[in-house]
């Protein structure tokens, strides 16, 4: 039984069909990303766990209770908007102390927890700043601290670090990740960028057009994509038609196509691999690209143009040069079935994923 | 200096046209009225500006003007706040009629309002009845003729900052617990707060300085309905050019405090929002 459930809820805006038939289960505890393109539904169904929607049928339970009929402020949760929403006329301070004063708390207690929580956020001397005197981190941080001020069971996040720029970000996601950790709080945070997702959530639930295609771990979702969506969204997956053309891979159903990801592909200059040395396919380099931490590189292979991740501390490959292409493996999706197909000529024991 | 090329070609020409438009419309006839006034002696001027019959007058005007804001900053509040926030049938035509005080011409405003108001119209004669309220040729009157003037520049003021309000801002103290009214007080007055001033100082201005509305509905009966401005006119009317300027001088030094005032408050504020307090 998990302590945040979704059964069968459907949501309408207007004809819009947001939310079809979505079944959710969150354990106690747990870090949970909703992950989906733009328009998929995540935002609804983080938005109706909050009671700021109302789904038009189905239930929710939080704790096994059907919280339908409770209002949002007695859910237990906290939420962490998209631009922090924090009160522009108020300082710090009073914007942590928001949700204490409503409640009636003794003005000693409420400074005790502010203090408390500045000192959880490392914001200690900026209670007197009001928002636009933050940076965007800092910010985010007082948004989270405002929203962990009541002592919620249920943090849920909107977005959380599409406005902060990218260094910024990458701190933030591990700060974030850290803090949940620490704070044992179930949390639920709305994202379109799977790096995101498959780097601070224990679980994913992929949405698309309104319904959850697959969750599971990130490992899981990379390892045994349940659906067509999945196979294609999670990596920078390449579509290819003729899979069949590649050496020891076999044609598994009329109309299956495959999709390949970069991290299913080495790339050897002439030579380099003894090991793969038979079964790789000979192409010609069509572009490079340098990516500061690794090289992109792309090849054609039978009409694909397929991408491969090479590290900058091997040989130089030059645009137009004879490699050999090695495929470990690639997903077939054959009408809704998706099937991981391994190169012959290996066994998989010796890797990862 | 490397100086950046702007879309407005000249900073030279534009600066110049700016001087020359400002001075046309705003200085030159403050400096008349200046000029004007300063043929009086000083002891002269003060004893002109402060005749009882005059001294009346300023308090006429700026009480009505000051009621009148203050009604028109519910009122407005209430419209702006409807026209924002609901749907309904023929919101377009009452947002466009908002403007209706700015277009028409103030004479015809005053003439209808009286014709409204007096003890035989249609509205005057119910509050007449019922009440024993005379609203024409008395305070009432003018306070109502000045709501007329000045509640666009609320609505006006305060719609756009409304509209701007982000929705979230409401659900997230909805999330913390907050009700509707703590909500409204603490999360949305503040936002709306500057906008609210400026429109109050605006139409508190415009309405001290009101005149062809309020002529019709004033009576005019000095120490009693008597506005400054319509002193100005009289004073005019008898070829006294600067008694009538000496007295446009003090309305002027109270338009310039009022809107100094609005101009240091919307910097208080803005300070906060903008974070370079």
């Amino acid at each position: 039984m998990g302590y945040v459930e979704l059964h069968d809820i459907n949501k309408h805006f207007k004809k819009f069909h947001a939310s079809k038939d979505i079944n959710i289960s969150i354990e106690k505890g747990k870090l949970v990303a909703l992950l989906g393109p733009s328009g998929s539904g995540k935002t609804t169904i983080l938005r109706m766990i909050a009671g700021l929607e109302q789904p038009d049928s189905g239930e929710i339970l939080i704790d096994g209770k059907v919280v339908n009929n409770t209002p949002g402020s007695e859910r237990g949760i906290g939420f962490v908007f998209q631009n922090y929403a924090l009160f522009r006329y108020m300082t710090v301070y009073d914007n942590i102390a928001f949700g204490l004063r409503v409640k009636k708390i003794p003005e000693e207690e409420i400074r005790d927890r502010v203090r408390e929580l500045l000192e959880l956020i490392n914001c200690e001397g900026l209670e007197k700043r009001f928002p636009s005197q933050l940076s965007g981190g800092q910010r985010q941080r007082v948004a989270f601290a405002r929203a962990l001020a009541p002592n919620p069971q249920i943090l849920l996040l909107d977005e959380p670090f599409a406005a902060i720029d990218a260094k910024v970000r990458l701190e933030l996601r591990t700060w974030l990740r850290e803090m949940i950790t620490k704070l044992n709080i179930t949390s639920i945070f709305v994202t379109h960028d799977q790096d995101e997702a498959i780097e601070v959530a224990d679980e994913i639930i992929v949405t698309n057009l309104g319904k959850v295609e697959q969750s599971g771990t990130p490992q899981e979702l990379y390892k045994n994509p349940a659906t067509p969506f999945v196979a294609q969204f999670i990596g920078h997956s390449v579509e290819v038609r003729n899979y069949e053309k590649f050496k020891h891979f076999n044609k598994q159903g009329e109309n299956s196509i495959a999709y390949l990801r970069p991290e299913f592909v080495s790339i050897f200059k002439k030579g380099e691999s003894v090991q793969f040395a038979n079964s790789a396919e000979e192409a010609i380099v069509e572009d490079t690209i340098f990516r500061g931490s690794n090289i992109e590189i792309r090849v054609r292979i039978h009409g694909n143009l397929i991408s491969a991740i090479r590290s900058i501390n091997e040989p130089e490959i030059r645009v137009g040069e004879l490699v050999d292409v090695f495929i470990y493996r690639l997903y077939v999706v054959d009408g809704e079935n998706v099937v991981l197909a391994t190169n012959d000529s290996i066994t998989d024991e010796d890797v990862v994923i | 200096m490397n100086r950046r090329r702007s879309i407005i070609p000249g900073f030279g020409i534009s600066m110049g046209i700016t001087i020359t438009i400002l001075s046309i419309v705003v200085l030159i006839p403050l400096c008349s009225l200046v000029v004007f006034s300063a043929k009086l002696s000083f002891s002269e001027f003060v004893y002109t500006v402060t005749r009882p019959r005059v001294l009346s007058g300023y308090f006429v005007s700026i009480s009505t003007a000051f009621i009148a804001s203050i009604v028109n900053v519910i009122m407005g509040l209430i419209l702006a706040w409807i026209l924002v926030r609901y749907d309904f049938k023929g919101k377009r035509f009452i947002d466009g009629i908002i403007e209706l005080p700015f277009a028409l011409p103030t004479a015809v405003a005053g003439i209808s309002l009286t014709h409204l108001t007096t003890t035989n119209g249609w509205v005057g004669q119910i509050f007449y009845n019922l009440f024993g309220i005379q609203i024409a040729y008395t305070r009432i009157g003018i306070t109502v003729a000045l709501i007329f003037i000045g509640i666009p520049f609320v609505v006006r003021s305060v719609q756009p900052v409304l509209e701007k309000i982000d929705i979230q801002y409401e659900e997230a103290a909805f999330i913390l617990g907050a009700d509707a009214k703590t909500t409204f007080r603490k999360v949305i007055f503040p936002e709306i707060l500057p906008a609210i001033i400026s429109g109050f100082t605006l139409a508190f201005a415009r309405s001290i300085g009101e005149y062809g509305s309020v002529v019709f509905i004033a009576g005019n009966t000095p120490y009693e309905t008597e506005i400054a401005p319509l002193l100005i006119m009289s004073e005019l009317q008898e070829y006294d050019y600067s008694a009538a300027t000496s007295i446009a001088l003090v309305m002027l030094g109270i338009s310039v405090v009022i809107l100094s005032v609005n101009a240091i408050v919307q910097a208080r504020v803005s300070k906060r929002v903008n974070g370079l307090a």
